[in-house]
C-alpha cells in the first residue's frame, strides 16, 4: 500500500500563507528522507500524512485508506519532532501505552515494548520516570513508541536529533532491519547520514517538492569536484540554490 | 529584550484589560454610589483614597498572585531554569514579575486618580501612603505566587490563590481576632478628616505579607549543595514565622479599628479666652463660631449658671493627641453648618452631678438653658426625635416645656436659684433618676 | 487503560483535586462571607463554598492535559471518549461527595457544590478547544462575575449565577448539564488550534 497526499494545501490559519501548496506526493517504498532549509513544510508534510492535521484542500490516503479511517492511523506510526515525557509514566510504560493506543493489546504491548527499547538500546531506562529521561534519551523512546506496534508506515520527524554518533549508529541498524514491507518518511538536518539509510530523497522548499527520486539520482546533482565525504550536502545545496 | 516584547510575553498585559475594567466598575459601582460627599471645603485627599481603596485591595492582591503563579509556571514549562541563564535568578524574576507589578500599580493608580478627580483634590504625599502599602503588599503577593509556581502546577496553583486571596482580604473586615483584620493588607477604615494612618497600621500588613515572600522564597530557591540547602530553610520558616510574630506583636492591643493619627489638616484658630480652632478649610466660619461660643457663655454667665470658661476650644477635625485640661472639643465644622454651636455650649457647661439624673428634671434645666442661649427650638427639634422613642415621651416633652415656661416667668435671680436648684435636685435620692 | 488512567495522573491529581474538594466542602458548609459587589456598592453575603470546586476543576484541566498528543492524536482507540467519560465520572464523583456531607452535616449547599463542579468543568471544556490550558481562567472569572456582578442590593443571586443556587435547584441542575453537555461536546469534536512548527 502506498501513501499518497493529492494536491494538499495546508495554512495553519485561515488568512496566512498556505505551508504546502496543491502539493501532490507518492511516498516510495523503503526509506525516504525528506530534506529542505526550516520553514518548508516538513512537519506539516509529516503531520499530514500521520493523519494529525487534515489538508484544507486534497487528500491523503494509504492505499484506499483516508487518512480519517481507524485502520489508516493503525497502519501509519508518527514520531513527532517534540516528544512529550509524560510525568507519570516510564519510559516502558509510555511506549506500551503507545502501543496500546495503536489497538494492541495489554499484553502484547507491554511485551512488544521492551522490544521496541531494546531495539533502541533503552532497556536499561525502561523503568525510568520519561521525564527524567534525557533529550536524546526522549527521542529513542519516540523511536520505540514508533516501533512499537508494527506499523506499515514509520513516519519520523528528526529522529536522530539530540543523538550521539554511537546512538545514531543502532538508528541506522534499525532502520536497516526493517522488512521490506515498512516505508519509512524521515525528515533530517544531518545530510551525511543520508548515502547509507536511505533508498530515496525528496526536498521540500517552500511548500513545493524541488526533488523526489533515488538517492543516487539526488548525489547525481552534486558537482562533480564535491569532496567524496560532503556529495550530499554538496548536491542538497545545488538543488537549493538552483530552486532559489 | 525591547519593552514591547517584554510586555507581550506576559500575561499581565493580556489580563490588563480585564483588570483595569474591574476597577472602573468598581468605582463607579462601589464608590460613586456608596459615597456620601460631605463639606466641600472639608476635601481631604488621604481620605478619599482610603475609602476608594476598600474594595480595591482584595482584586489587585489577588491578580498578583494568581499572575506571579502564572509567570512562574511558564519558566518552568518553557525550561528557563534548565538553560542556565547567564543572568542572575534575581534578575530572571525580577523581569519575569515587573509586568505584574506595574499592573498592580496601574490599578491602584487608576482607583485613586478616578477617585481624586471625582472629587476635585489633589494628590498629596500623606495621601500616597496606603496605595504605597497596597503596592508593597500586592508584589509580596506576586513573588508568593511565584513561588508557589515554582512547586505546583500553575493551571492549579494560579485559579486557587486567586480566589483564596480574594475571598481572605475581601473578608478580612469581618475577621475575629482581631489582629488577622490588622494583617491582612486591606486598610479596614476610611479615615476621618486630618487623620493619617500610623506608621504601625502600615508596616504591619507589609511585614506580614513580606516575610511570607522571602520565607516561601527561601524555601524554593534552588540550591545544590545540601548544607546551603538547609540553611534555606531555616532561614525561610524563620523568616515566616518572625515576620508573622512581629506583625502580630504590633498590632494585637488594637480593637476593631487601626489607631489613626490626627490632627494633621491645617488648622486656624481665633480669638482670646477662649482660642477656637477650625479646619483653615472652614476658617470662614471661625468669626460666627467665636461670636456663638462667646454670647453664648455670656448668656448662660448672666443666667446664672455655673460657667468655666474654657482657655480653647477646638474642632475635633483638627484636634490631636490627649485634651489638655480647660480644652473643649466639639464639632465645631458641622455644628455651625447645622446651627447648633449654641446648643453645643450649653450641652457642655450645664452638668449634673451624677451619671443619671432625673429625665423630666434635666431635660427641662437642659431646655431652660437653651432658651437661655437662643437655642430652644434646637433643644426641642432634638427631643421631638428622641422622646418618640419612650411610653410617655409625649408626655414628658409637654410637661417640660410647661415647667421650663414656668421658670421663664420668673424673675431672673428666681431663675437662677431655680436652676441651681434643679440640678441638685435631678441627683437627689427618692427622684425618679433614670427614668425619662 | 491503565496506562491511559496512570497518564491522567487519575490517582494523583484527581485524587488529591477531589480530596480539596470534599474538605473543602465539608469545612466551609453553608458559611458566608461579605464580599464587595460592582452592583449594589455594599457587601453582598457570598457563599465560601462557590470557591470548592475550583481545585477539582484546576486538577481536571491538569489531568487533561497531561497526555501523550502524538500518540492519542493518531490512536485507534477512542481517547476523547475515555476523557469524556472521566469528566463525567469526576463530576458523578464531586455529587457523591457533595451528598454524603449533606447527610453527614445536614448542609443545604453540599450537593449544590458537586453541581457547581460539573456546571464550572462545562465552562471549562468549552473554553480548553480555544485556548488550551489558559481555560482554567474560566471558571474563576465566572466564580468572580458572580461575586462582583451578580448580586442584587437586597442580596439575591441573578438568575444567571446558578453557583449560589440551593440543592434541588431545577434551572440550576439544568444549566449545569448543559454546560457539561457542550463541554462535553466540544471537546469530543473540536481539535485544538494548531500552532506552526518551526520545520
Amino acid at each position: 500500500m502506498t501513501l499518497h497526499l493529492r494536491a494538499c494545501t495546508y495554512a495553519y490559519r485561515p488568512w496566512a500563507r498556505p505551508v504546502l501548496s496543491n502539493l501532490d506526493y507518492q511516498l516510495p517504498p523503503g526509506v525516504t528522507v525528506l530534506l529542505g532549509p526550516n520553514g518548508a513544510g516538513k512537519s506539516t508534510l509529516l503531520r499530514l500524512a500521520a493523519g494529525v492535521t487534515r489538508p484544507r484542500t486534497g487528500n491523503v490516503h494509504l492505499g484506499d485508506l483516508p487518512s480519517r479511517a481507524r485502520a489508516y492511523r493503525g497502519a501509519v506510526a508518527w514520531m513527532p519532532q517534540h516528544i512529550t515525557a509524560m510525568t507519570a509514566l516510564t519510559a516502558r510504560e509510555q511506549v506500551a501505552y503507545t502501543g496500546w493506543l495503536k489497538g494492541m493489546n495489554r499484553t502484547d504491548a507491554w511485551t512488544a515494548s521492551a522490544t521496541a527499547l531494546a531495539r533502541v538500546d533503552l532497556a536499561d531506562q525502561a523503568d525510568t520516570r520519561a521525564r527524567r529521561l534525557s533529550g536524546g534519551q526522549l527521542r529513542r523512546v519516540g523511536v520505540a513508541a514508533a516501533l512499537v506496534h508494527q506499523a506499515r508506515v514509520l513516519l519520523l520527524d528528526e529522529p536522530t536529533a539530540g543523538m550521539d554518533p554511537r546512538q545514531r549508529r543502532i538508528f541506522r541498524d534499525v532502520l536497516a532491519a526493517l522488512t521490506d514491507e515498512v516505508t519509512v518518511l524521515l525528515s533530517t538536518h544531518d545530510v551525511a547520514d543520508l548515502a547509507e539509510e536511505s533508498d530515496h530523497v525528496t526536498v521540500l522548499q517552500a511548500g513545493r517538492i524541488r526533488y523526489t527520486g533515488t538517492t543516487d539520482g539526488f548525489l547525481a546533482h552534486a558537482p562533480t569536484d564535491a569532496t567524496p565525504g560532503r556529495r550530499a550536502e554538496a548536491a542538497y545545496t545545488a538543488l537549493s540554490e538552483t530552486s532559489g | 529584550m525591547r519593552l514591547r516584547t517584554w510586555l507581550r510575553a506576559s500575561a499581565a498585559l493580556w489580563l490588563a484589560p480585564l483588570a483595569l475594567a474591574l476597577i472602573v466598575l468598581y468605582f463607579f459601582g462601589g464608590y460613586v454610589a456608596d459615597h456620601r460627599p460631605g463639606d466641600p471645603r472639608l476635601g481631604y485627599a488621604p481620605r478619599t483614597v482610603s475609602s476608594v481603596l476598600l474594595s480595591v485591595y482584595p482584586l489587585v492582591y489577588a491578580t498578583a498572585a494568581a499572575l506571579g503563579a502564572w509567570e512562574s509556571g511558564r519558566l518552568r514549562r518553557d525550561g528557563v531554569w534548565a538553560l542556565g541563564p547567564a543572568r542572575s535568578r534575581v534578575g530572571v524574576v525580577v523581569r519575569e514579575l515587573a509586568p505584574v507589578w506595574l499592573l498592580s500599580g496601574v490599578m491602584v493608580a487608576l482607583a485613586v486618580s478616578l477617585a481624586l478627580v471625582r472629587e476635585g483634590q489633589a494628590p498629596s504625599l500623606a495621601s500616597l501612603v496606603l496605595p504605597g502599602m497596597a503596592w508593597l503588599v500586592s508584589v509580596a503577593h506576586s513573588l508568593i505566587g511565584f513561588a508557589a509556581g515554582l512547586v505546583l502546577p500553575r493551571v492549579v496553583v494560579a485559579p486557587v490563590l486567586a480566589l483564596a486571596v480574594f475571598y481572605a482580604v475581601a473578608a478580612a473586615w469581618s475577621y475575629e481576632p482581631f489582629w488577622l483584620r490588622h494583617i491582612s493588607g486591606q486598610y479596614p477604615e476610611e479615615l476621618g478628616f486630618g487623620e493619617l494612618p500610623t506608621p504601625a497600621s502600615v508596616a504591619a500588613p507589609v511585614l506580614f505579607a513580606g516575610a511570607l515572600a522571602v520565607g516561601l522564597t527561601l524555601l524554593t530557591t534552588p540550591v545544590w549543595r545540601p548544607t546551603w540547602r538547609v540553611l534555606c530553610a531555616v532561614a525561610g520558616c524563620v523568616a515566616m514565622l518572625g515576620g508573622t510574630v512581629g506583625a502580630y506583636a504590633m498590632v494585637r492591643e488594637w480593637g476593631h479599628s487601626p489607631p489613626t493619627s490626627s490632627g494633621h489638616a491645617p488648622a486656624s484658630c481665633a480669638g482670646d479666652a477662649p482660642v477656637v480652632c477650625m479646619p483653615a478649610a472652614t476658617a470662614e466660619d471661625l468669626p460666627a463660631v467665636r461670636a456663638d461660643i462667646d454670647e453664648t457663655l455670656r448668656l448662660l454667665a448672666d443666667a446664672g449658671v455655673a460657667v468655666e470658661p474654657p482657655a480653647r476650644v477646638e474642632d475635633r477635625l483638627t484636634a490631636s493627641g490627649v485634651r489638655a485640661a480647660g480644652t473643649w472639643r466639639l464639632p465645631l465644622t458641622s455644628l455651625h453648618a447645622a446651627e447648633t454651636t449654641r446648643l453645643a455650649v450649653v450641652d457642655t457647661v450645664v452638668l449634673f452631678p451624677c451619671a443619671e439624673p432625673d429625665g423630666t428634671t434635666a431635660r427641662t434645666v437642659m431646655l431652660w438653658a437653651a432658651g437661655v442661649a437662643g437655642s430652644a427650638d434646637a433643644y426641642l427639634r432634638r427631643q421631638q426625635d428622641e422622646l418618640p422613642l419612650y411610653q410617655d415621651g409625649a408626655q414628658v416633652l409637654a410637661d417640660i416645656e410647661q415647667r421650663a415656661a414656668a421658670v421663664d416667668a420668673l424673675p431672673p435671680p428666681e431663675q437662677a436659684d431655680w436652676y441651681r436648684e434643679a440640678v441638685a435636685s435631678a441627683c437627689a435620692p427618692g427622684e425618679n433618676a433614670g427614668n425619662v | 487503560m491503565w496506562w491511559w488512567l496512570k497518564g491522567r495522573r487519575a490517582f494523583s491529581v484527581l485524587a488529591w483535586g477531589l480530596g480539596a474538594f470534599a474538605a473543602a466542602v465539608a469545612v466551609l458548609g453553608d458559611a458566608t462571607v461579605e464580599l464587595p459587589s460592582i452592583l449594589s456598592g455594599s457587601a453582598n453575603p457570598v457563599l465560601f463554598v462557590l470557591m470548592a470546586p475550583i481545585p477539582l476543576c484546576a486538577a481536571l484541566e491538569l489531568s487533561l492535559g497531561s497526555r501523550l498528543a502524538e500518540a492519542e492524536e493518531t490512536a485507534t482507540r477512542r481517547v476523547r471518549a475515555l476523557d469524556a467519560g472521566l469528566v463525567l465520572g469526576v463530576c458523578a464523583l464531586a455529587l457523591a461527595v457533595g451528598g454524603a456531607v449533606h447527610l453527614l452535616t445536614g448542609d443545604t449547599y453540599a450537593v449544590a457544590a458537586g453541581r457547581n463542579v460539573a456546571f464550572l468543568t462545562g465552562l471549562l471544556l468549552c473554553a480548553r478547544v480555544f485556548v488550551g490550558q489558559a481555560a482554567i481562567a474560566a471558571p474563576v472569572l465566572w466564580i468572580f462575575a458572580v461575586i462582583f456582578a451578580g448580586f442584587s442590593r437586597g442580596g439575591h443571586a441573578a438568575f444567571w449565577t446558578v453557583l449560589p443556587e440551593p440543592n434541588g435547584d431545577l434551572p440550576a441542575a439544568l444549566a449545569a448539564c448543559l454546560a457539561l453537555a457542550s463541554g462535553l461536546l466540544l471537546h469530543g469534536t473540536v481539535r485544538p488550534t494548531e500552532t506552526p512548527s518551526p520545520n
